[in-house]
């Protein structure tokens, strides 16, 4: 057998590889933003949960003063019925006037213009204190 | 020789295997073709059926204002209680804490639970619609048994039904009306006539629970909101109802009639302020409805109105310029007309005036003015006042009247109807009648609801139809004759005369006509309508009171309106207008 001659060629070298082996930061950085995103996932959706949760409260609490409100114009309803305020007048000893005065203003029904009392105005033309 | 093996070993179970997996695929591929292909549809529909239920969510009906705003009926919050009986641990204490606030007696709904746990029913009725002070009351009832007992109740649940409440009770009961118990659609009234308004339009809410029935959180998937319906603002004045409703009261009990109805209208707008009907009722209480209470008498009852229609006879006349108020007319005792013999109660002179004629209220005289003016132009101004024809109100239950058209009268239909026989009408179209006189001559239609507000802020408002009937000299010197019946010793109205207030107006005494006797009885309709201050009316009142007997001290019979209606105008009239703020004229 006769000895081949190999021409020898250079080695090719990996482009971007460190000389002790794969760099290791990128990653690191990569696992990093992974395991950041999939906590902010789940922070984001506990937040929209409890925010979700609050819309609820306030809805409910709208839910209730609404409720309330209704209770309430029923209340003032009922208390404003003349019935009752006629049984709590006469309860209480109120009765109609059974004289009638009769008010007659000087000037009213002699002239189209009524003659009125001169009133302090200042209050309307802003000059009070 | 060798034989020469087509297949291996290995090919023939790679073959096998390959068939195995192919037939696997395609089984595969048949049962999903078979799912997702053919039966797809069913299939989704019965899952979406088993995974999503369907809530309604009510909608809050409108509510009925009265002029100022104040509520005269409104929907509140309300609950229906109700037991899962299989959940009791021991119905007879679950009994024992809830039959104070139930329907029903300790030993029904003792009865109710063991009966239903028996069955395996699992729904019992506690309480149905109450408020929310009723049900906070349950639920601490329930948690104070439960802090000191052991097992605890369970299984009572609170299911919302808006509850329709009346603040105000009795006062226009019949003019709002009321609501259906089960669907709470509006039966009678306002509530019915404007239920298409009032009650608004349901929603619903499809959820997604699991298959024990429970909602999956976050599964909600449509939510359709109801709306709300739209609130109707009435013309009733609440002061002026009360007190109309009071006088009616009163009237009922000093005359003994069976029945009776007031409107007041304001001449003006049309508005009616007030209108009331005895018997009535609490709309709040259930066990006082019935037709008798539930109908309104002012636009339901028709009854023959009598004298209080000879007003518009004369007006006719004295508008076309057939008589005036002083051509004297012949009013011997009696008249007869084809076979009917008509004539006048008390004793009158040989002639009068017209004015005087509306004033002691002579049938003679009327029918006289009435053949001057001919029955064609009767009719006309008979249908020109709205008669025949309903008022316009809508309201449920409301009566046209009856009036035959002029080919259909006999010989006496136009004396009949000249002093307010053979006609009907109701208290309403009466007081219409002697508004368009109190409004110079402009009849406005009458109407109930001014405003209907929708959820979204948009108001409709009413615009009366108004028509001239007569000129204005007429109704200026027909307001002079109604207000010489008042103020006029002889007048048959003079019982109407208030102190502070010039009025005018006409009495009514009809008998009233027995359909099965096919005859007119004793029993009389008594009524007056009249308008006040005269000068420039801002009231038209109209009093009806059914078959009231007895008399006044003085003797005079009750069953005339001028003694039994006549009185209750010039009460409630002074204090209506007072309660208008009305600048008294007769100081």
């Amino acid at each position: 057998m006769t000895a081949q001659t190999v021409s020898a060629r250079p080695l090719r070298r990996a482009r971007g590889i460190a000389a002790g082996g794969p760099r290791i930061l990128p990653l690191l950085f990569f696992a990093a933003l992974t395991i950041a995103l999939f906590f902010a996932m789940i922070y984001l959706r506990i937040a929209l949960d409890r925010n979700a949760f609050e819309l609820d409260l306030l809805e409910h609490r709208i839910e209730v003063a609404e409720s309330t409100q209704l209770d309430l114009r029923l209340e003032i309803a009922g208390l404003q019925n003349p019935l009752r305020i006629t049984n709590e007048a006469k309860r209480i000893g109120l009765e109609h006037p059974r004289e009638r005065v009769a008010l007659v203003v000087t000037g009213l029904a002699d002239s189209a213009d009524p003659i009125l009392p001169e009133v302090p105005v200042q209050a309307l033309e802003g000059q009070q204190p | 020789m060798v034989r020469r093996r087509i297949w291996n070993r290995g090919d023939l179970r790679l073959l096998i295997v390959g068939l195995v997996f192919a037939l696997a695929w395609a089984g595969i591929g048949y049962r999903l073709f078979n799912l997702q292909g053919s039966r797809a549809v069913a299939l989704a529909t019965v899952g979406f059926d088993q995974r999503i239920s369907e809530q309604p969510i009510p909608a809050v009906r409108g509510t009925v204002y009265d002029r100022d705003g104040v509520e005269l009926a409104m929907t509140i919050d309300g609950w229906n209680v109700v037991v899962d009986p299989m959940m009791l641990d021991d119905p007879a204490a679950t009994a024992l804490v809830l039959a104070p606030f139930a329907d029903v007696g300790l030993a029904e709904l003792t009865t109710e639970f063991v009966e239903a746990q028996s069955k395996g029913r699992r729904y019992a009725e506690v309480a149905m619609r109450v408020d929310s002070a009723h049900r906070d009351a349950i639920r601490a009832a329930i948690r104070s048994y439960n802090d000191a007992n052991d097992p605890d109740i369970v299984g009572v649940f609170y299911r919302e039904q808006p509850l329709r409440v009346y603040p105000t009770g009795d006062i226009a009961a019949q003019v709002i009306g009321l609501t259906a118990y089960d669907d709470g659609s509006g039966i009678e009234g306002l509530e019915r006539t404007f239920n298409s308004e009032l009650q608004g339009r349901p929603g619903k809410l499809i959820v997604e629970h699991d298959p024990s029935g429970r909602v999956i959180p976050q599964g909600q998937v449509l939510l359709e909101p109801a709306t709300p319906g739209s609130d109707i603002v009435t013309t009733i004045d609440r002061e002026i109802q009360f007190t109309v409703e009071q006088g009616l009261r009163k009237a009922i009990q000093k005359t003994n009639a069976i029945g009776g109805s007031i409107v007041v209208m304001d001449p003006e707008t049309g508005a009616i302020l007030a209108m009331a009907s005895w018997p009535s009722l609490d709309l709040n209480d259930r066990s006082q409805v019935s037709p008798e209470v539930l109908r309104n008498r002012a636009v339901a009852d028709v009854y023959e109105p009598g004298s209080t229609l000879k007003a518009l006879t004369v007006a006719a006349a004295i508008d076309q310029g057939i008589v005036t108020k002083d051509t004297p007319i012949d009013t011997p005792k009696s008249v007869t007309v084809g076979d009917y013999e008509y004539e006048d109660i008390g004793r009158n002179p040989a002639w009068m005036s017209v004015a005087d004629v509306v004033k002691r209220s002579s049938n003679v005289g009327t029918i006289e003015i009435e053949r001057r003016l001919g029955k064609e132009l009767h009719y006309d101004y008979l249908t020109a006042f709205g008669l025949g024809a309903p008022a316009g109100l809508d309201l449920a239950g409301e009566r046209h009247g009856q009036l035959n058209p002029v080919s259909r009268w006999n010989e006496t239909s136009g004396s009949s109807i000249a002093i307010g026989y053979a006609v009907g009408t109701t208290p309403l179209q009466m007081a219409a009648v002697y508004s368009a006189i109190a409004n110079d001559g402009v009849y406005t239609e009458p109407y109930l609801v001014s405003e209907v507000i929708h959820p979204d802020g948009t108001r409709i408002t009413a615009k009366p139809r108004t028509r001239r009937v007569i000129s204005v000299e007429t109704a200026v010197i027909m307001r002079e004759i109604l207000g010489r019946v008042v103020s006029a010793e002889d007048g048959t109205g003079r019982r109407a005369r208030m102190t502070d207030f010039t009025a005018g107006g006409k009495t009514g005494s009809t008998n009233k006509f027995d359909v099965d006797l096919q005859r007119y009885t004793d029993e009389t309709m008594a009524s007056f309508i009249g308008m006040a201050p005269l000068n420039d009316p801002k009231i038209v009142i109209a009093v009806v009171l059914d078959t009231p007997t007895g008399s006044l001290e003085d003797g005079a019979d009750l069953a005339n309106g001028g003694a039994s209606a006549a009185p209750v105008f010039a009460e409630v009239a002074q204090i209506v207008l007072h309660q208008l703020g009305i600048a008294p004229d007769k100081l």
